[in-house]
Formats: C-alpha cells, structure tokens, sequence
C-alpha cells in the first residue's frame, strides 16, 4: 500500500517536474496566461460588484461571501489542472490516433497516467493566485470567524475536486464512443464557470439537476459555505455523499466505456 | 467555385460524423444558459432590478447571446495555431484555394449545422421560458440587429486570438442585442 502511493507520489513529481520545464520554455506564453486568467478573474469581480450596485444580496449571499465563492473556484480550478484535468482535456486525441493503447500497457492505472502525464502548474495558475486573494479579501470583511474554518475549508475543497474529478470522469468516459472530446471539455469549462453562483439561486428540478447529475451546485457553495458561516450539516454531508456517489459511479461508467476501446489500426 | 462546394460537402460530412459531440456542446451550452437564467431570475424575484433591464430584457438578452455565440464564434483559430505549430500549414500553401475562402467555406458548414441543433435547443428553452421572451414589434428592428450580426461576423477574422470571448462582451453583438430590447425598440 506504502509503497504504490511513494511509487504514485514518485511518478507524479518526475511529471510535473518535467512539464513545468516545458511550460518554462515559453516564457513570454507563461506570463501572458498567467495575466489573463487574473484578468478574466477581474472581470467577474466588476460583474458581480455591477450586480451588487444594484442588489443587496444574491440568493442571501452578500459581495464578501461571494469573493469567498468565486475563489474557491479558482482554487479548484487550479488544484484540478494540478492534478487530472489537462490529461481529460487531451483524452480524444489519444483515442482518436490510437495513442491510447501506450497507457493501456503501463503498469499504472490509464486514468491515473493520463492525468499526470499531462499536469500544468501553469494553466490555471493566475486562477489560482487571484482565488487565494479573493478568498482572504471576502474572509477578512466577514465578522464571525471560528477555529475550525480553515481546515473544514480545506476539507471541502478537496471534497468538491472529488466531485469535479468524478464529473470529468463520467464526462470523458463517452469519448471512447463519440471519439471527439474537445466540445465536451468546453462544456465542463462553461459549468465551472458557473460554479460561481451560489447554490440558493436554484429552484425545483434545476435544483436536482445541478446538484446529482451535474454538481455545479455544490463544488464551489459547499466549501465556500463554511468559511461564509454559511455551512449547514445538510448542505455539507449532501457534499460529501454526492462526492463519494459520483466517484463510484463515474469509476464503474469509465471501467465500462474503456472496454470499447478500439484502438486505430486495423 | 465548385472546389468550395466540394469542400463544404466534405467538412458538412466530417461534421456529421462527430455530430454526438456537437449535439452534447449544444444541449451542455443550453443547460449553462439556463444556470444564467437562474441567477437573473433570483435577483429579479426579490424584488431587485438592475438598471432600467426589465427581467424580460436580461432573459431575451441571455438567450439572444445563445444563438449569437453559436452561430458567430469561430474555433478555427486553434484549427490553423495547431496546422502552424505542426508544420501542415505548409501543405495548406500549397493548394489552389484562397485562405480567407477556404476558412470561410469550412467554418459556413459547420455553423449551418449548428444552427440547426440550436435552434431544437432554443424551441426547448423558449417553450419553458416563453412568458419571459419578448420579440420587437417593428420590422426595422429586425433589419438592424440582422445587419448587426453580418458585421459582427465580418469583424471575425479567422486567427482571432479570443474568439471565444462570450458575444456578450463585444459591443457590436452588445448593439445587436440592444436592438432587441422592448423600450429601445428601433422604429
């Protein structure tokens, strides 16, 4: 056990060693996606605060616990992006040139091997350097602080990556079908990006729907909640159960869909 | 005129083949609509309003963004980044075709297409949404947001490097929207 999580641990520092080295190279191309993802960050920023001019609250979040919500978010982005998400977003090219058969072969686990092989410090980075300052700025304005918020806020937010990753999973699993992945990545990016919205605004089935069958809903409310003094126990064991539902689910739909793997030749 | 009908043909036909995957963005983009939809609806029905946007105005505003976004945004700007990087640019060069036609036939095959599939998904969120939308009443209305969209879509060269920037944020998709609003209603 001790010794395939040290082989894991090995392999993932000799992949993100030699990718940053990659991403290095460019470096013009490093700081230009680093000044963007900071400037896109902004201009949720001055969207919501455009909002707030207007608006007291937003399904009973104010301005602070909402910079909470929208770095969380960030933070996630950035943990996925140094974990699994970039190997999913290339997961068609494999298919499609049969490249796929490699990570069948090595005596690692393919999903574990493809997020790896492909893990970037960089892609999201500026994401993840704005979401810690949102998440300070929005916690420091709160009045109520509690001991227990920064490791239960962490806690979450490894719980919500659980719950991201899953969702990639099952998302990506169709590709051994549909071959194409690079629509359904830009799907995934566009329901991160609403991951920002506080889970209060939905109602009725849409409230369903994004919260078991896509869990935008919860990945960025539930850990934000805690340090918003907005946590209920309902909310975060719904979090944790949907976390560990998904895993499975989207486990068992991804050893199913690799069986129709087919490889490109003839 | 007749290779770039061939080659509609065969980019209309490659299309096709991947249609699972188009089918899948364009419902997962009505479903990312919809969330939008959500939160405009939260804030109105608590009694807010942002500026003088009736929540008519912000919903027929998002869903018009929606078929602006799919029938104007261009990806094939990471089509030729990745033919430039690879080096096939070079066989590209060499063949009897016009750049700027060739890209133009490629990407007008595939946005027919899209069309088609937004428009299932527009009739979907219309019927659940329909007491919200609100059409303008003057036919110069119309004539100006279409003539809107074709300078929108000529503003669109092919390498744009953020093309997918959301219409939204583009002041001339903004105008085209604009037209569409009750109060501003361009008679």
């Amino acid at each position: 056990m001790f010794e395939t999580i040290r082989r894991h641990l090995f392999l993932y520092g000799s992949f993100l060693k030699h990718n940053l080295k990659n991403e290095m190279i460019y470096r013009s191309n490093f700081m230009i996606l680093v000044a963007m993802d900071i400037f896109f960050m902004m201009v949720n920023v001055v969207f919501f605060s455009i909002i707030f001019n207007n608006v007291k609250t937003i399904g009973g979040w104010n301005f602070y616990q909402l910079l909470i919500l929208m770095g969380s978010v960030g933070i996630i982005r950035e943990l996925a992006y140094l974990t699994f998400r970039q190997g999913f977003i290339n997961i068609g090219d494999y298919i499609r040139t049969g490249e796929f058969d490699l990570l069948l072969v090595k005596p690692v686990s393919p999903k574990l091997h493809l997020g790896f092989r492909h893990i970037s410090l960089t892609e999201s980075l500026g994401e993840g350097i704005m979401g810690i300052i949102l998440v300070a700025v929005g916690y420091a304005h709160l009045p109520d602080k509690h001991l227990l918020d920064i490791p239960l806020y962490l806690f979450f937010l490894f719980n919500s990556l659980i719950i991201y990753y899953s969702f990639c999973l099952m998302i990506n699993s169709s590709v051994f079908w549909i071959i194409k992945s690079q629509e359904l990545n830009t799907i995934v990016y566009y329901f991160m990006e609403t991951a920002r919205y506080p889970r209060d605004i939905y109602k009725g089935i849409g409230k369903a729907l994004f919260t078991f069958i896509i869990p935008i809903s919860l990945i960025g409310t539930a850990p934000a909640s805690v340090l918003a003094g907005r946590s209920t126990g309902p909310l975060l064991f719904l979090s944790v159960g949907v976390a560990l539902t998904l895993l499975v689910t989207g486990s068992l739909i991804w050893r199913v869909s690799i069986r129709h793997y087919s490889s490109a030749s003839s | 005129m007749k290779k770039y009908l061939t080659l509609f043909r065969i980019n209309w036909q490659n299309s096709l083949q991947y249609r699972a995957s188009t089918v899948i963005y364009i419902f997962g983009y009505g479903l990312y609509v919809s969330v939008l939809l959500y939160l405009w609806l939260s804030v109105y029905h608590a009694g807010n309003q942002m500026g003088d946007y009736s929540v008519s105005d912000m919903i027929t505003y998002y869903a018009l963004q929606m078929v602006m976004n799919t029938l104007i945004l261009s990806y094939i700007s990471w089509d030729l980044i990745d033919q430039i990087r690879e080096g096939f640019f070079s066989n590209f060069l060499v063949k009897p075709l016009h750049s700027l036609f060739y890209w133009f036939t490629i990407n007008l095959s595939s946005k027919i297409l899209e069309a088609i599939y937004i428009s299932i998904t527009g009739l979907v969120l219309f019927f659940f949404l329909r007491e919200y939308f609100w059409f303008p009443r003057h036919l110069s209305t119309w004539f100006y947001f279409i003539l809107s969209l074709f300078l929108l879509r000529g503003s669109d060269p092919p390498a744009r490097p953020f093309s997918e920037m959301a219409a939204g944020d583009c002041p001339l998709a903004s105008f085209s929207i604009y037209c569409f609003c009750p109060d501003r209603d361009l008679s």
